[in-house]
């Protein structure tokens, strides 16, 4: 993957990031998931869970380490 | 008995960690304010993971979330644990790179240096300063109220405060910097694993988590949806993801420990893994407080910052419930550590010019700060996440100059005075209702006429400092 492809999925990964977390087209409903989750609290942690990803990568690829 | 004797052990323990810490440090300010730039991956990520989890976390949010719900936990926790890697590599890995240039050892000596401003320092030191001592009155606060609930109040909040204030000042003064970090891998283990078995241990108590989740829908559903109010406005809830992210990298007891990291493959390393830890600690800290609106249900106002400790002592069984009174205690110390430390070494090393013994003026201030704390958490009447917010706003002023002045050339002094100047006059005047916000958090407003005019104002004028050194 050269330079020019990853710092485009690093800027339209955070971009869409930003995007899902301003959630505002989303209704809120008190519904559970699997009986026990808050469908909002469902929402956040699955958000987190693509964040934690997208992290790695812009870890990897992006944030150029030691020389 | 069973709190004071796991009271003792902590505190025993945190003591003897600050003083063998003491016994490896060469006596310089650079080993004393910065443990001589050499924290690794695991020492890091627990410095900053204990240093940035206090009693916010842990007392204020689920006394929050007590009257909030869940939507506590999707204001805050998901961009913070975006926002906060990326601010390390937006903010903190240039600035400890320039740090070690300049030889800098606070943030504040880091920006003076760099715009060649004994004003700017002045400013910054004033500036953190302001908003620090409220935070630090959170986490003392947090600790007392707590302390008051696992007792049934025979341990007056004044006693419990002036406890928790000693004995962090006592390890802090004894071995600086490694004493806090090296305390603050124990204590961040500690209130982490607290969390995560205390929160499955309450669940059970509560019939488990369907259980528990159920009742709350049956008393009251709007908890567990994003409620009505100013902060879950679009206006409010974008306003709060830029504010909560910022104010993190604006906090001088996080950035400084990001200086003293041994090297950029540690603040790499630290970022991948500090979401999952935030993770791990926030949906427990906030479902604690929404379950506790079902359990223990009429609590008023600042009252709720009581939940946590009712739950731990209604919920876990005595020995471990002990615990969670010492794990507050741990959050509390490992930030309150390192705000003494940081706002002792900027008095010494930006307000006094060159004090002869730079190590022991800096241990007097740290014992001057924690007087003025103490008092203030015993007379502020907030609650903490109110006080905590306060801080917070504060902070963020200053990330405009924070990102600028270590990734542009061209930002200039005049540019960065006049941008933490105007941000903090527009913060307090829209605080005050002086100035229309449309709907924004005041601190929006704020954060933008301080990015506006550091642009602006450096486009006119001339850059001092060795621009050269500082970004070669």
């Amino acid at each position: 993957m050269n330079r020019r492809v990853e710092l485009t999925l690093a800027w339209a990964g955070a971009i869409v990031l930003l995007l899902l977390h301003l959630d505002f087209w989303r209704s809120a409903r008190p519904a559970l998931v699997f009986g026990f989750v808050p469908e909002e609290l469902m929402y956040r942690v699955v958000w987190m869970v693509g964040a934690v990803v997208y992290l790695w990568f812009f870890t990897a690829r992006i944030w150029r380490g030691d020389p | 008995m069973i709190i004071g004797v796991a009271l003792a052990l902590y505190v025993l323990l945190v003591i003897g960690i600050g003083i063998a810490s003491n016994r490896k440090s060469d006596a310089s300010p650079e080993d004393y304010f910065l443990a001589g730039r050499g924290l690794g991956s695991v020492v890091l990520f627990m410095a900053l993971f204990g240093t940035n989890c206090t009693a916010f976390v842990l007392v204020g949010i689920p006394g929050r979330a007590y009257h909030d719900g869940v939507a506590v936990f999707g204001v805050n926790a998901p961009i913070i644990a975006l926002g906060i890697p990326l601010c390390f590599w937006l903010i903190g890995s240039p600035a400890r790179r320039m740090g070690i240039r300049l030889g800098a050892l606070t943030p504040a000596e880091l920006y003076r240096k760099r715009f060649d401003s004994r004003a700017l320092g002045l400013l910054l030191f004033a500036v953190y300063a302001l908003y620090t001592i409220p935070y630090m009155v959170t986490a003392v606060k947090g600790a007392a109220v707590t302390l008051t609930g696992v007792t049934d109040g025979a341990v007056p909040q004044w006693v419990g405060g002036l406890a928790v204030m000693s004995v962090a000042l006592l390890y802090t003064t004894v071995g600086g910097m490694r004493a806090t970090a090296w305390t603050n891998v124990f204590q961040g283990t500690l209130f982490l694993v607290f969390m995560v078995v205390g929160f499955v241990l309450i669940a059970r108590s509560l019939g488990g988590f369907e259980a528990a989740t159920v009742a709350v829908q049956n008393h009251d559903p709007s908890l567990l949806q994003i409620k009505d109010g100013p902060l879950y406005t679009p206006g409010g809830w974008t306003s709060w993801s830029f504010a909560i992210t910022l104010t993190v990298i604006g906090f001088p007891h996080m950035l400084v420990r990001l200086m003293a990291g041994k090297s950029e493959d540690a603040l790499r390393t630290v970022s991948r893994f500090y979401p999952i830890a935030l993770l791990l600690l926030w949906v427990p800290a906030v479902m604690l407080g929404v379950w506790g609106a079902a359990a223990f249900p009429g609590l008023e106002g600042r009252a709720s910052d009581r939940i946590f400790s009712l739950m731990s002592a209604n919920h876990l069984p005595a020995a471990f419930g002990s615990l969670g009174f010492v794990a507050v205690l741990a959050a509390v110390m490992s930030t309150l550590d390192a705000q003494i430390l940081v706002l002792s070494s900027m008095l010494v090393r930006d307000v006094l010019k060159a004090p002869k013994d730079a190590v022991r003026a800096g241990r007097w201030f740290g014992l001057a700060v924690s007087v003025v704390v103490f008092v203030l958490s015993v007379t502020w009447g907030s609650s903490v996440f109110e006080i905590a917010s306060f801080a917070f706003s504060g902070y963020v002023t200053l990330a405009p100059v924070l990102f600028l002045g270590v990734r542009w050339k061209a930002c200039t002094r005049e540019g960065a005075i006049a941008s933490i100047v105007v941000g903090n006059v527009v913060l307090l005047l829209g605080v005050a209702k002086v100035l229309p916000t449309f709907g924004f958090l005041p601190v929006f407003w704020a954060l933008v006429a301080g990015t506006i005019t550091a642009i602006v104002v450096s486009r006119f004028t001339r850059g001092t400092g060795d621009v050269a050194l500082a970004f070669s």
